[in-house]
């Protein structure tokens, strides 16, 4: 795949959006207009479907000027600058660190996503069995975390994890641990940091597609002799697919870009590609160097995601149809 | 806008088009206003270095030439979009000498008029083609006082030989400067830096190393004790110290470096950008930072107005101080920052 497929791949999605919109329109449009009165002849050129289409120039438009514009000047400027060729990919391809840089991103982008399925899927759980306020209570307790900058957050576990910190304090007073352990800089800071930051990504998509699960079919399960065990894991589980995918899809992109935390919490080992890549941006000011990183950060993601349609199409029609 | 989402349902392409012109447009007039007459932009890193500025240059300075100065943040990478895109909203610059450095290099200043500028009160080598720098601050040894009740390490080499654990900044510039001193390197033959030996120095006690990213996180550990001594600049801990934190810190052989201003390529109000430099190295206004934040003058008139207390906080050149070469690393950060970085994941 040549490197200019991204910045393509981009319009063509909402280009297909569009024609699609207009495709399904039309067909349900045509066999009204023998029996009732259509909109055309209401307000003669005036459509639904012209309307829709035109609903969709603004964001279409912004998309287009803010980034899909942005995003080519980026993949263009890596090939130009500072001399034309692929000098920049050389030098990502064959220093050494950039692709290791890479695989580390990868790494933990992967154990964060893994750890919040973890805790995300059984609170979900809870989340959706529960009614009312005590829903609105565990939704909003879920939610604001949000509100709180990631920066602050992360500091916040420094001083959680800190020699002096509550944690070792803990560990050192119930004499768990002779003396105090150091946390920071390290694997343990950076991850339980992310997952706490991602977990909302993974909680609510999780938590409404569960919520839209048919309980019925649970109760039909049980009718016909699967004990909980199995009605969860036979029905439940396979239902709740879709939800598990877009929470994974999502925390594992958002953890590839991610920065503040593991350059506060983390030790040389989590270096990841975005710290690098403001490095070269905002301090030497390398700009090709940074497009030329950034460029092949969208295309790994772009390629996982391409990937992870081509999963998902398979494990969500079998969801769907409750295979 | 509000117009234009009333109109949603008649919105053409060429409306849409104009709206989005239209908003481009107000935008950009905006930014016309902010550069205007009687206001000068001055794009500097805040925190506590701002508020010394604003006491010391920018208040007084306005009182003269009845321009108010306006701050700003002094993103780099903001600083390089506007000279390329020929649309400069700063009218002058302050970052680290050593990043500036590299700057000039990039062509991304205006030579500084060294008739508005009178360069023989100054230090010898502050006056740059590019820039000036506009203090003296110091990367000195600095230590957990409940950590290391006794020994404190007086030099590079006893800090580098402490048993506990060690902060230093996640930069090449200025760490790998140290690690040299702390190998017994002589200061006059400090550059250029013996990247390979800096490195096996650093190797040696990676193990207790903590490198922190900002100043103020470096300023954290050490005060809360998560590492025992280590490196840091002065003006993070004099504060903290002074209100009884538990950090203790001296200057020897400590490694002195600086604030630069500069005028960005393009800049809407060249003259009086110069002007509010020049002002900013009087006697008197160097008097008046070095009061508000601990950091050395670059106008040695200056500490003739300064009282004794305020005089023994301040960085001094000589002894046993080295300045950072900031030639060197405008010549050398590349291959340094890339070799830094091999080393982190080594």
């Amino acid at each position: 795949m040549t490197n200019g497929c991204c910045p393509d791949r981009a319009p063509s999605l909402t280009r297909g959006d569009l024609s699609r919109h207009g495709l399904r329109t039309r067909r349900r449009a045509a066999p009204q207009s023998k029996y009732i009165l259509s909109t055309n002849e209401l307000h003669p050129g005036w459509s639904i479907e012209n309307f829709y289409r035109k609903f969709l120039w603004l964001p279409t438009a912004f998309i287009g000027v803010f980034f899909v514009g942005p995003i080519i000047a980026v993949t263009i400027r890596s090939f130009f600058d500072p001399a034309p060729g692929f000098g920049n990919y050389a030098e990502v391809l064959f220093s050494g660190i950039y692709l290791q840089v890479i695989w580390n991103t990868l790494g933990t982008a992967l154990i964060v996503t893994f750890l919040c399925l973890l805790i995300a899927y059984p609170l979900a759980y809870v989340m959706a069995k529960a009614k009312g306020s005590m829903l609105a209570v565990m939704t909003s307790i879920v939610v604001v975390s949000l509100w709180t900058s990631v920066v602050i957050r992360s500091y916040a576990w420094m001083v959680i994890f800190q020699r002096r910190g509550v944690l070792n304090n803990l560990l050192t007073s119930t004499g768990l641990t002779d003396g105090a352990i150091n946390f920071l800089p390290g694997a343990i800071a950076v991850n339980v940091g992310m997952v706490h930051i991602m977990l909302p990504f993974m909680v609510l998509p999780i938590l409404s597609n569960m919520r839209s699960i048919d309980t019925s079919l649970l109760t039909a399960a049980s009718v016909m002799g699967a004990n909980p065990w199995l009605s969860f894991y036979k029905v439940f589980l396979p239902l709740s697919f879709p939800g598990i995918s877009a929470g994974s899809a999502l925390v594992f992109m958002m953890s590839l870009g991610f920065f503040v935390t593991p350059a506060l919490l983390g030790g040389p080992r989590h270096l990841m590609v975005a710290v690098l890549i403001e490095q070269q941006a905002n301090r030497m000011l390398n700009w090709g160097m940074a497009s030329a990183l950034a460029t092949v950060l969208l295309l790994i993601t772009v390629v996982l995601y391409l990937l992870y349609l081509r999963v998902v199409r398979y494990a969500g029609g079998g969801a769907q149809y409750g295979r | 806008m509000k117009t234009l989402d009333r109109s949603v349902p008649v919105i053409s392409r060429r409306a849409a088009l104009a709206g989005l012109g239209a908003t481009a447009l107000s935008l950009s007039t905006l930014d016309a206003a902010r550069a205007a007459e009687g206001r000068l932009v001055m794009a500097n890193g805040g925190g506590k270095l701002g508020d010394a500025y604003k006491i010391a240059f920018y208040d007084p300075w306005s009182k003269i030439s009845s321009m108010e100065v306006v701050a700003t943040g002094n993103n780099p990478a903001q600083l390089k979009a506007m000279v390329e895109q020929k649309n400069m909203q700063w009218d002058l610059a302050q970052g680290p000498a050593e990043g500036f450095a590299v700057y000039a290099e990039q062509g991304l200043f205006e030579p500084i008029d060294y008739s508005v500028i009178d360069k023989s009160k100054l230090v010898a080598g502050v006056a740059r083609e590019f820039f000036i720098m506009t203090d003296f601050a110091a990367y000195h040894i600095a230590w957990n006082t409940k950590n290391l009740k006794s020994k404190p390490p007086k030099n590079w080499a006893e800090l580098f030989a402490v048993s506990g654990r060690i902060g230093l900044w996640k930069r090449p510039f200025q760490t790998l400067e140290v690690a040299l001193l702390a190998d017994g390197v002589a200061p006059s033959k400090l550059y250029p830096l013996d990247l390979d030996r800096a490195f096996s120095v650093l190797t040696k006690i990676k193990s207790k190393l903590l490198l922190w990213d900002t100043g103020a996180q470096g300023a954290q550990v050490l005060i809360d004790g998560e590492i025992d001594a280590g490196a840091i600049w002065n003006g993070r801990v004099q504060g903290p110290k002074d209100q009884g934190a538990s950090v203790d810190f001296h200057f020897n052989e400590a490694l002195l470096l600086s604030d630069a201003w500069a005028i960005p390529k393009g800049s809407p109000n060249k003259k009086k950008a110069m002007e509010l430099l020049a002002h900013s190295l009087t006697a008197s206004a160097q008097a008046a930072f070095s009061r508000a934040i601990p950091y050395g003058p670059v106008n040695p008139g200056a500490l003739a107005l300064l009282d004794d207390k305020t005089k023994a906080m301040l960085p001094k050149l000589g002894g046993s101080t080295t300045m950072l070469n900031v030639d060197y690393w405008a010549k050398n950060l590349p291959e340094a920052q890339a070799r830094f970085d091999k080393w982190l994941l080594s």
